[in-house]
């Protein structure tokens, strides 16, 4: 925000004075806004829970945020720096610390108290990279449940395709690279211990009535805004089923009626063939006859004069 | 080198001998009740860290080895490859808890008692006191990121105490260390009590530390020092007698 030039004059000015240390410790990493903290998210976490883990990461921020004025990184945004730094063995206890707090703000805001539902735009991606919604849920859980070790599962988009992949300790997705980051589900102890302890199962069959599907979408969409090709396809694909669909429809109904006909013809051959009485419809014949009677049916019978002469287009001399 | 070659083979051995036969690895019992360790380990913690948790690594480490011994028995190199990390975490899970139940002992059988003899003389010597190395190992221990065990651990080949640490469930022989004491940091073995807070539970977990057992496994370690480095010596000597009788006879 300030340039190293002006920084470094305010500081020399302020120096003396104990307004140094405010304006030299610039916060870089905040909490984000978690508004179920207060009333807990039953029956997926209560709000005990949620309080201890949130002060755990309030440690971790501020750990992070005493280490990062001494690195390369200091104004970069969190995602250049997960980016970046990820090799970096130097800065690495810095890097354990942003990550952490980047993950564990990325499951706050992946997990919500208001009812969600994911779009059909979400829906159909998932059809077309995991097969049905269904599956995909399933493939994420296997994947969860199988971690024995404390980590993250994420749901990311790389590569034009969703893909599901597995960080543990302190790893980041975005040391995959191209990897854009949707939802994920925080698999540390701290995360599920107070409210499920070994019952890790439960945990993840609850976590999805309380995923933020609109956060997810609005992170799908950012990343398509570099892959615009990739948007396109998905509507087009999402179109192209919905015409399928209708059009399955119709030709549903047609199918239907020519089967009928087809049947009543094969059922008045047969009885003609064994000379039966056909059986006649009664009440249809007399509802038909009434119709008739009542002129319903009465078919106009052709004039030959046009509806307009000759004489209508000219002009009258 | 040689002990690195012995242990491959031994290893091997165990596996085909284990994975072939119906014996495998128990659950060891605890050497006291659940609720013994109160007020500094609850009772609950102590019940589903040993009845699930250590029971889980032990079931999992006997499932890893039965599918090792059948990739080995079809030679199919990729899936022993594959299974490699589930045997080192869940045997890893295995050796580790079966060490930490006998470095904790209840308050009035032993717990927190102050070492002795030449085990204190080692901490004293190298540490400067008692309290010294408690401050210098919780230190190290409290920060740990993420899941994995405070160590102190005995370096054969300098004749030292080492504090250390490792990862997830990875055994201290992996360093290349004896281990002596193991403190487990994995979320489950305190947050249940503790929440968080990881430096009270390592502040009070020294009042049931079972001296006398890590003083034990010291002084084994010594003595199998001394015997390993007997054997290296005698067998170092074998070596240049044979080749100096080839020389003689030509």
């Amino acid at each position: 925000m300030f340039s190293s030039f002006t920084r470094s004059t305010v500081s020399k000015l302020v120096n003396g004075s104990g307004a140094s240390a405010l304006i030299n410790a610039r916060t870089y990493y905040r909490m984000p806004s978690v508004p179920y903290a207060q009333k807990g998210l039953k029956p997926f976490l209560s709000e005990r829970s949620i309080s201890f883990h949130l002060e755990h990461h309030k440690t971790d921020i501020e750990k992070a945020n005493n280490l990062v004025d001494q690195t390369p990184y200091r104004d970069l945004p969190i995602t250049q720096v997960l980016r970046q730094a990820g090799g970096d063995s130097e800065e690495a206890p810095f890097f354990n610390l942003a990550s952490s707090h980047f993950n564990q703000s990325f499951f706050w805001k992946s997990i919500t108290d208001r009812i969600t539902e994911p779009s059909v735009f979400m829906l159909k991606a998932f059809r077309m990279d995991f097969g049905s919604f269904e599956e995909f849920k399933a493939k994420f859980s296997r994947n969860a449940s199988s971690m024995s070790m404390p980590g993250y599962t994420w749901l990311v988009f790389r590569d034009k395709s969703l893909s599901i992949i597995n960080t543990f300790g302190s790893g980041s997705p975005y040391e995959l690279e191209g990897a854009f980051p949707l939802l994920c589900l925080d698999l540390h102890e701290r995360a599920y211990y107070l409210d499920y302890q070994t019952n890790k199962k439960k945990y993840i069959a609850n976590f999805w009535n309380f995923v933020d599907w609109e956060f997810v979408e609005n992170k799908f969409l950012n990343a398509l805004v570099q892959d615009k090709d990739h948007k396109q396809s998905i509507e087009q694909a999402l179109v192209e089923e919905y015409e399928r669909e209708m059009y399955a429809f119709d030709r549903d109904q047609q199918s239907e009626k020519d089967a009928y006909i087809e049947n009543a013809k094969k059922q008045t051959e047969q009885a003609l063939a064994n000379k039966d009485d056909i059986d006649f419809d009664d009440d249809l014949e007399q509802q038909l006859d009434k119709e008739e009677l009542d002129g319903r049916f009465a078919v106009e019978e052709e004039t030959s004069e046009d509806l307009y002469s000759e004489d209508d287009f000219q002009i009258k001399k | 080198m040689i002990s690195r070659f012995t242990s491959t083979n031994l290893l091997r051995g165990a596996v085909r001998y284990y994975g072939s036969t119906s014996t495998s690895y128990t659950l060891p019992d605890l050497p006291y009740d659940y609720k013994a360790l109160e007020p500094v380990i609850a009772g609950e913690i102590m019940e589903i860290h040993h009845k699930k948790h250590h029971q889980a690594y032990v079931t999992n480490l006997n499932a890893s080895l039965e599918k090792y011994a059948a990739a080995e028995s079809a030679k199919d190199v990729a899936a022993m490859i594959g299974l490699q990390s589930a045997i080192k975490f869940n045997g890893g899970g295995h050796v580790n808890h079966s060490i930490f139940w006998t470095n904790l002992a209840p308050k009035n059988a032993q717990g927190g008692v102050s070492p002795s003899g030449p085990l204190a003389d080692a901490i004293n010597q190298q540490f400067g006191s008692l309290e010294k190395f408690i401050e210098k190992f919780n230190a190290q221990t409290v920060a740990i990121q993420g899941s994995g065990w405070g160590w102190l651990g005995y370096d054969k080949a300098n004749s030292k105490l080492v504090i250390s640490s490792c990862a997830n469930q990875d055994p201290l022989s992996t360093i290349g260390l004896t281990p002596l004491l193991g403190i487990d940091v994995w979320e489950h073995a305190y947050y249940l009590q503790y929440k968080n807070a990881r430096a009270d539970y390592l502040k009070n977990i020294w009042q049931i530390v079972n001296w006398s057992n890590v003083a034990e496994r010291y002084s084994k370690a010594k003595r199998l020092k001394h015997i390993h480095d007997k054997i290296a010596f005698n067998l170092v000597n074998l070596l240049y007698s044979i080749h100096w009788m080839d020389n003689r006879i030509e």
